[in-house]
């Protein structure tokens, strides 16, 4: 046991270490009236545009644990151009590990299925609420969780976003 | 409050019942408060060392905090564990805070009061000075040892169980050096009353936290392990024994677990602050400046109790926790020496240069 | 004549200080530990399972979820072994960008650790602090791949996505916050008594039985083992950076502890190499779309923040893996557990269990 064990030097080194950070700004963030900016890459809820979606099935062969399931039916434009058109694009959100791997093999990334809308308020009070996202949820829901905060953020807002959500969806097969 | 309205109670009632009663009353409501409230400063203490900022939604400053804890966990079920003994659970919460609030029956925060004049004859503003406060205080501390022991033996789990173990062997190992620090104070007094204690601090003209600087430390380690505070928080450390005696008490006897810990830290901070820094009187009391000051007794001693609570957080905040057998052995091997080495110090010290 | 019992008490899986759902039955003599048997399997998801009905591709985000407090080296082990299976040659500035990745993953990594170690023994601060430093480093992630803990920051054949911009002034400035930082860590807790006490021969493992045990990582080195896969079987661009191995002396939990400090300042050390090293470039290996190797047989290993870590994978031709057998470290260091604590006392196996830094989503699997 040297001299300087019998003085506390250790302890009282640690209690400085502590008392200097009492008066040092605080790191917490009180949530509810403040919130982070979440980065252009976060990877929140998903936004679809079913007018561009190509109805390839790349993002429901991709998804790791099939949770996407997608119906599709070809079409003849008035143009005369052969497409595809969605019937049916359910996202089971409740399984998602909101991996990102639909959205990186869909053709022109971003612009159809994409994840990049900075959303993650998604509790929800119903049940059924925020479990299982259809066509129509999955175009309208982030359009409508941002309207309903304001606007979207500047470097999130795709092209496509108008504030009341506008997108008209094509018709199914059924009703055509 | 005038003479004449007291004046149908014959003097021995009032000396007697009315005003003792009174002034339990009031010191048990201000104890109460300053337990529920240590409460609130030791999260928002823990939380600024922490980088963090506490709670803060409860009321303006979280000053509601401490009542909606109390009312949570009034609401919450009283869980009996199977094969607990019901009577023995129930008694434990029981045992651990009345002795605890007791003590300050003993506990002078100042010497007089006239309440600002309101009284004719200035009243002592404690229950009883006891001429042998000291002994009663140490055997109530070590009364809260059977809550302990009775929680962990009758929840019925074996971490209580351990829990309510450790606490026997913490508390042998701390009384002793404890008691002998005390009796450091006490050689210097020459008196076991509290008040006179506090009256020996001023007509030497210093705080016994000088001349008995070794009693004043060992004291604080024990009070530490007394009231089972990090780094001697053993009998219920967390991420050992879930949480030790109390892991299966919740509701209200949860809350009087609780309570009781915050309550012998006030004892104990109480209990330094009279024996070591002069109880009520400013310091330095032999200074000439306090003559012409107003005398605050109560601002004084609720400003040294502050600082040891603090104290008491801060330490919380900073150390790891001693094992079971090292405590053991730092009270038996050090601090029982020291305290010898300090009772040998402070006899001469009181034979040659406090007359 | 007393009859005298041993107690036996389960520790977990649901307890504070078993990080996550380890189930250990100790035997006890007084508080004298005479056994210890670690129960595991409350986090089994059969993820090795899942590996082989899933595509190449799409398995890395599983992979994520088996240490969940480091899914960077985790991704990283995987989608090398694929890469190996496969003989893509992945572009250097992904390469400089999977190390930046996984030493930030370590230090964040070995941040929870000493959180969750102080506070075991007692220390509630240093958690705090510690995951102050770990939030920069998760918000570094969040801006590269999105995500804070389940990254899925790689793919196979390189990263997805090029570093942002701004992102390496980012981390510059961490790493001058974190080297600070340490201080106050090591102020706490290296020079502290009470710390000494209850890690200094605690848990002592020899050289010998380390190998023996086949232990990896930190618990090796803290014997006195030089062996680091980033230095034995260099992958990456390890060979070019300098950097130290740590070991220990005596084997113990404080040895272990102070390894793994030292760990942390060489990975920031590291970090700035790297960020020298970083030259424009491709960040994904070019044609790499369907992936289907042939039947072949591969193990490739990383040294994740706990040990090697190794895929072993069987191909047999299809696009989905024959068989994917994962060597996770904390699964193989968690054995000695029984070994360590044996003769100790009941606070020092929480000490132990902190030292050998588990996690049960790797454990089970
Ligand atoms: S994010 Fe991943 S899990 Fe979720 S739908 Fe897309 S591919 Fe599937
Ligand atoms: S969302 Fe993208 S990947 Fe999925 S079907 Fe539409 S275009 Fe194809």
């Amino acid at each position: 046991m040297k001299f300087k064990d019998l003085l506390l030097v250790d302890l009282l080194l640690g209690l400085w270490t502590t008392i200097k950070h009492f008066p040092r700004k605080k790191f917490t963030v009180q949530y509810p009236e403040k919130k982070l900016a979440v980065p252009q890459r976060f990877r929140g809820m998903f936004r679809l545009n079913v007018n561009t979606c190509l109805g390839c099935l790349m993002c429901q062969n991709a998804c790791p644990i099939d949770i996407i399931h997608m119906e599709v039916h070809d079409e003849t434009t008035p143009e005369g151009k052969k497409r595809k058109v969605v019937d049916r694009f359910d996202i089971d959100i409740k399984r998602c590990m909101f991996c990102g791997i639909c959205e990186s093999v869909c053709p022109n990334k971003g612009k159809m299925l994409t994840l990049r809308t900075g959303s993650y308020e998604w509790a929800a009070y119903e049940r059924d609420h925020a479990l299982y996202f259809d066509r129509e949820r999955l175009t309208h829901a982030v359009d409508e969780y941002w309207a309903a905060r304001g606007g979207w953020p500047e470097h999130l807002r795709p092209p496509d976003a108008a504030d009341p959500c506008a997108c008209i969806l094509p018709p199914k097969k059924e009703d055509a | 409050m005038s003479p004449e309205l007291l004046s149908w109670m014959s003097p021995e009632l009032l000396n007697w019942v009315v005003i003792p009663a009174v002034k339990t009353a009031v010191i048990l409501a201000i104890v109460l408060t300053i337990v529920a409230y240590a409460t609130l400063l030791e999260r928002k203490v823990l939380a600024y060392i922490q980088a963090r900022v506490g709670p803060n939604r409860a009321g303006p400053k979280a000053i509601l905090q401490p009542l909606a804890d109390g009312f949570k966990l009034m609401s919450k079920e009283d869980l009996v564990p199977d094969g607990a003994m019901r009577f023995l659970h129930l008694l434990a919460p029981i045992l651990i805070m009345v002795p605890a609030l007791a003590i300050f029956a003993f506990i002078p925060m100042g010497d007089t009061t006239t309440l600002f004049g309101l009284l004719e004859e200035p009243v002592p503003i404690f229950v009883a000075d006891l001429n042998v406060a000291v002994l009663f205080v140490i055997g109530f501390a070590g009364l809260g040892l059977y809550g302990v022991v009775l929680g962990g033996w009758a929840s019925n789990s074996k971490y209580s169980l351990l829990g309510a173990l450790r606490s026997a062997a913490q508390i042998v190992s701390y009384e002793v050096p404890q008691a002998l620090a005390l009796i450091g104070v006490l050689v210097l007094a020459g008196s076991m009353s509290l008040v006179r204690i506090v009256e020996a601090q001023r007509e030497m003209g210093v705080w016994f936290a000088f001349p008995g600087f070794l009693a004043f430390f060992i004291y604080f380690v024990c009070g530490v392990a007394e009231t089972n505070r990090n780094p001697f928080d053993l009998p219920e450390c967390e991420s050992e024994l879930v949480n030790g005696y109390f892991t299966e008490y919740s509701g209200v006897k949860f809350a009087l677990f609780y309570m009781a810990e915050y309550a012998n830290i006030l004892v104990v901070s109480c209990l330094s602050t009279i024996l070591f820094l002069g109880g009520w009187l400013p310091p330095f009391p032999s200074l000439a400046v306090w003559q012409h000051l107003p005398s605050l007794p109560l601002f004084w001693f609720l400003a040294k109790v502050f600082v040891f609570i603090f104290f008491y957080i801060w330490v919380r905040a900073t150390f790891p926790r001693y094992r079971f057998d090292q405590l053991m052995g730092l009270m038996w091997k050090w601090m029982l020496p020291l305290a010898l080495a300090n009772l040998i110090l402070l006899a001469l010290v009181k034979l040659w240069l406090l007359k | 004549m007393l009859d005298i019992q041993e107690l036996e008490i389960n520790m977990g899986p649901q307890h504070p200080a078993t990080h996550g759902v380890l189930r250990i039955i100790l035997k006890l003599d007084g508080e004298k530990i005479v056994g210890a048997r670690p129960v595991i399997g409350y986090l089994h998801r059969g993820t090795e399972k899942i590996f082989e009905s899933q595509t190449y591709s799409g398995n890395v985000p599983h992979t994520d979820r088996l240490d969940y407090t480091a899914a960077a080296t985790s991704n990283h082990a995987y989608c090398g072994a694929v890469e190996k299976l496969l003989g893509i040659e992945v572009p250097r500035r992904a390469r400089v960008v999977r190390v930046i990745l996984d030493e930030l993953q370590r230090i964040a990594s070995h941040l929870i650790w000493l959180g969750t170690h102080a506070l075991d023994i007692g220390a509630m601060t240093p958690f705090f602090y510690n995951f102050r430093e770990r939030e920069y480093i998760l918000d570094l992630f969040e801006e590269f791949c999105g995500a804070r803990l389940t990254l899925h920051c790689m793919k196979v054949g390189g990263v997805y996505d090029d570093l942002p911009p701004g992102w390496i002034e980012k981390l510059q400035r961490f790493i001058e916050v974190f080297d600070k930082a340490v201080w106050d860590y090591e102020d706490l807790l290296t020079g502290n008594r009470i710390w000494k006490q209850r890690t200094i021969g605690v848990g002592v493992i020899s050289p010998e039985e380390a190998i023996d045990w086949g232990l990896t990582g930190p618990p090796l080195r803290g014997s006195g083992v030089k062996w680091d896969v980033r230095r034995a079987l260099p992958y990456e661009i390890y060979p070019e950076l300098e950097f130290d191995i740590p070991v220990g002396r005596n084997g113990d939990t404080y040895d272990r502890y102070l390894v793994r400090m030292e760990e942390m300042r060489q990975s920031s050390r590291i970090l700035k190499q790297c960020i020298q090293k970083l030259e424009p470039g491709d960040v994904v290996a070019k044609g790499v779309r369907v992936l289907r190797p042939k039947p072949a047989e591969v193990y490739f290993s990383v040294e994740a923040p706990k040990g090697e870590l190794g895929y072993h994978i069987l191909s047999d031709g299809t696009d989905k893996p024959h068989r994917v057998k994962v060597r996770p470290p904390c699964f193989v260091n968690l054995q000695v557990l029984p070994a360590l604590v044996k003769g100790h006392l009941v606070a020092d196996v929480v000490a132990v269990i902190g030292t050998l830094d588990i996690v049960l989503g790797e454990i089970d699997r």
